[in-house]
């Protein structure tokens, strides 16, 4: 039970007037007294809602009467409420004390360290996983109309060939089982951002003329382009980071909500293009397994990156080549060119499975 | 005879001057701001650290503590401000908000529909919840023992937003359903002549209508404010504003063509005056920005606050937007060199130049007034905040 050692002079508003009147304060039995000219008070300790500690600003309580009490001296007032055997709470000792706070701060930085690397990728796949397939249908189709609208035109391939290069396809790719294999299919598209492959959510993978073009009539390089795309689609990369890019869009405007612009981009452009590496490199290991499983060497892959260096080198953007390596991996949103080559290459020396 | 009389009265001494009453003196009341970047930063990390281990349920507990902080070090006459708000209550509003927003986000990534049915949706329901919380907010403030109140009805709220609605609602619709137009040149055309129209015309009426709905419903004890601003004065600082903006790009193009002559000119000798010049235009870039923000949000706020207030008392606002400009560039400097940890510094140091520009003038003493007597029949001021739906919907 509180009980004070001496009483505290104070302010007493009535809630009906403006004026204050100096009080004297008492915590006896838990009950406070309120004692002035004109004013007789008791009212119960627990009814009262007591002022935090800082040590900077006012000290009011408000009573439940609606009047309220205001300290005239903020340090008089915290000593006589700490004497008068108050407790307070554990957080407002936290954040009143440099050590704690300190200590606040490693286990804050400490958990969003921790959030980055596996709470959120974990979170994002276990959410994906469970969204169900319309959704992410939807957002491919909402994704390729919008990309058909700016960047994309109607393939420039006579349908013969397009017909031809979808069976080759479906030779090597997985058909769709439900639980195991997600559904996909392959579109061709004309565009100006030259040879690429895309793996939209949902299983929609648009390849560009300019890809088929450069792989020629080495069709297994295509076959191998469009399993790692295949493996986008099985790990639901797409819909994973939109996901993981919304939540740390959210986290980093509640942590800096008054701060806008590229000071609050760049975190997020580092965050985001890590999980976008490990992306790569989870779709690089699917297209591994499933050439795998079509009797293919995955030393295609490599033939790929060759007939992509040379291809940039005639396009004379040698100079933009290496530019993620210059600037940093931290920026990139693929591992580097050399990696994935080395990683292709290693897989072939593994022997293939043997025929059944 | 008439000599003696004129002299004896040019001997006598002149009476003294009865004191007339000189007016009596009114009540100025400065603004202080007595909160601190270090303690405000121990505050915010422990926020944080608890909002991420409570996945974000925490919100309403940090948000009432910090507007606990900021009231009681903001002083006005020597009295600081007092928040009451429940964080239980406010947890209702929040989630409230977490589900609208959840909503709209589903919706921009299904199709450009149901997006536009989302943000309707959210223009209709928002005077409603615009009015709600400012009831909150201000049922839960008080200063001098007396609650303040909003006494602006739901009605007068979609009325007075009306215009800000229809803003918002183009601003977000236009650059969707261009997309869907492509390539027909009329319909780009009518948007973008439609923009225009809304950015300089109705975007000042529509701000109009929001603050004077706002500062025509502000209530404390026996006062209420008024909100005497005329709609041409809002003409008049965007003129000011687009004035600053040209004269801004004139500087950049003449340091732009400045750079152009002296690299074609000079060649290898004007490398380092190049140097220089495209280095002040960098700075000039960088400040285009927060001038133009510093000049906009203190002429704005002088503006506002010194039209607020009825004949018994008023505000008025005086702060400079050279000391705001000044405070804006170090803020940003220094968030850029701790990475960010200097927000909680920036923060207070902004609303302390912001609050400390503001002043009050009563013209009777405050101690003599009264509450006004209770007319939602909510009993006593303290039932009142339990009246409310509760509904803080962050603004």
């Amino acid at each position: 039970m509180s009980q004070s050692p001496h009483p505290l002079p104070a302010l007493y508003f009535d809630g009906r007037h403006a004026r204050p009147h100096p009080v004297e304060l008492w915590l006896r039995d838990g009950v406070l007294h309120v004692r002035g000219e004109g004013v007789a008070l008791q009212l119960s300790e627990r009814s009262i809602q007591w002022p935090e500690r800082t040590r900077h600003g006012g000290r009011t309580a408000a009573l439940a009467e609606g009047g309220m009490v205001q300290a005239l001296d903020v340090a008089q007032w915290d000593a006589w409420v700490q004497a008068s055997g108050r407790h307070e709470s554990w957080v407002v000792r936290a954040q009143q004390n440099w050590r704690s706070v300190a200590l606040f701060g490693l286990l804050l930085v400490g958990l969003l360290v921790a959030m980055q690397q596996w709470g959120l990728p974990v979170a994002s796949r276990v959410l994906a996983r469970a969204l169900p397939a319309g959704v992410e249908a939807a957002v491919g189709e909402s994704t390729l109309s919008t990309l058909d609208s700016q960047l994309l035109e109607p393939s420039a391939i006579a349908p013969a060939e397009q017909a031809r290069l979808q069976e080759a396809l479906r030779q090597v790719l997985p058909p769709a089982v439900a639980g195991e294999s997600p559904p996909w299919q392959v579109v061709f598209r004309k565009s100006r951002i030259g040879p690429n492959a895309l793996a939209l959510p949902g299983g929609t993978i648009i390849v560009t003329d300019a890809l088929v073009a450069l792989v020629g009539e080495d069709v297994p390089v295509l076959a191998g382009v469009v399993a790692h795309e295949w493996g986008h689609v099985r790990h639901q990369h797409g819909m994973r980071m939109l996901l993981q890019a919304t939540v740390l869009g959210a986290v980093w405007t509640v942590l800096f909500g008054d701060t806008s612009g590229v000071l609050a981009s760049v975190p997020l452009l580092l965050g985001q293009a890590q999980y976008s590496r490990q992306a790569e490199r989870e779709a690089d290991e699917a297209a591994v397994q499933v050439l795998r499983r079509a009797k293919m060497s995955p030393a295609v892959m490599v033939r790929f990156f060759n007939k992509l260096a040379d291809h940039r080198k005639q396009q004379d953007a040698a100079k933009q080549e290496d530019w993620s390596a210059r600037i940093g991996i931290a920026f990139s949103s693929h591992p580097s060119d050399a990696e994935r080559v080395a990683f292709f290459e290693a897989a072939a020396a593994q022997p293939l499975p043997s025929s059944p | 005879m008439t000599t003696d009389y004129t002299a004896a009265l040019e001997a006598a001494p002149t009476p003294p001057i009865p004191a007339t009453e000189t007016a009596p003196a009114s009540h100025r009341l400065d603004v202080r701001f007595t909160g601190s970047g270090s303690e405000y930063f121990r505050i915010w990390i422990v926020n944080v650290l608890l909002l991420l281990v409570t996945l974000g349920l925490y919100w309403p507990w940090a948000k009432a503590r910090r507007l606990r902080y900021f009231y009681a070090n903001t002083v006005v006459g020597g009295h600081p401000l007092v928040f009451h708000g429940d964080p239980r209550q406010m947890f209702k509003g929040f989630v409230l908000v977490l589900a609208l927003f959840g909503a709209y986000t589903v919706a921009t990534n299904t199709s450009v529909t149901a997006t536009l049915i989302a943000v309707s949706a959210i223009g209709v329901l928002w005077p409603a919840l615009f009015q709600r919380s400012m009831r909150f907010r201000l049922g839960n403030t008080s200063w001098r023992g007396l609650r303040m109140r909003f006494t602006g009805s739901v009605q007068d709220a979609y009325l007075a937003l009306a215009p800000m609605v229809v803003v918002g609602v183009f601003g977000v619709a236009s650059p969707l359903l261009q997309e869907q137009a492509a390539d027909n040149k009329q319909w780009i055309l009518w948007t973008a002549m439609a923009s225009i129209l809304v950015a300089t015309v109705v975007l000042p009426i529509a701000f109009w209508r929001l603050k004077g709905y706002q500062h025509r419903n502000f209530g404390w004890g026996p006062i209420q404010t008024e909100l005497r601003l005329r709609l041409q004065s809002l003409y008049w600082l965007g003129l000011k504003v687009a004035g600053i903006y040209v004269l801004l790009i004139v500087a950049i193009v003449f340091l732009g063509f400045g750079v152009f002559s002296v690299a074609m000119t000079s060649g290898d000798k004007g490398g380092a005056a190049s140097v220089l010049l495209g280095l002040g235009l960098i700075a000039v870039l960088i400040v285009v920005g927060p001038v133009a923000w510093a000049f906009i949000t203190s002429r704005w706020q002088n503006l506002l606050w010194s039209a607020t207030g009825n004949d018994a008392m008023g505000f008025s606002s005086a702060l400079r937007a050279s000391a705001l400009l000044k405070v804006t560039l170090l803020n940003g400097l220094f968030l850029v060199l701790t990475l960010g940890l200097y927000w909680p510094f920036a923060v207070v140091a902004k609303t302390r130049l912001r609050l400390q520009a503001v002043a009050l003038e009563f013209t009777t003493d405050p101690d003599t007034l009264v509450a006004q007597a209770v007319v939602d029949g909510g009993g006593a001021t303290g039932d009142a905040a339990a009246d409310f739906l509760g509904v803080d919907v962050g603004l």
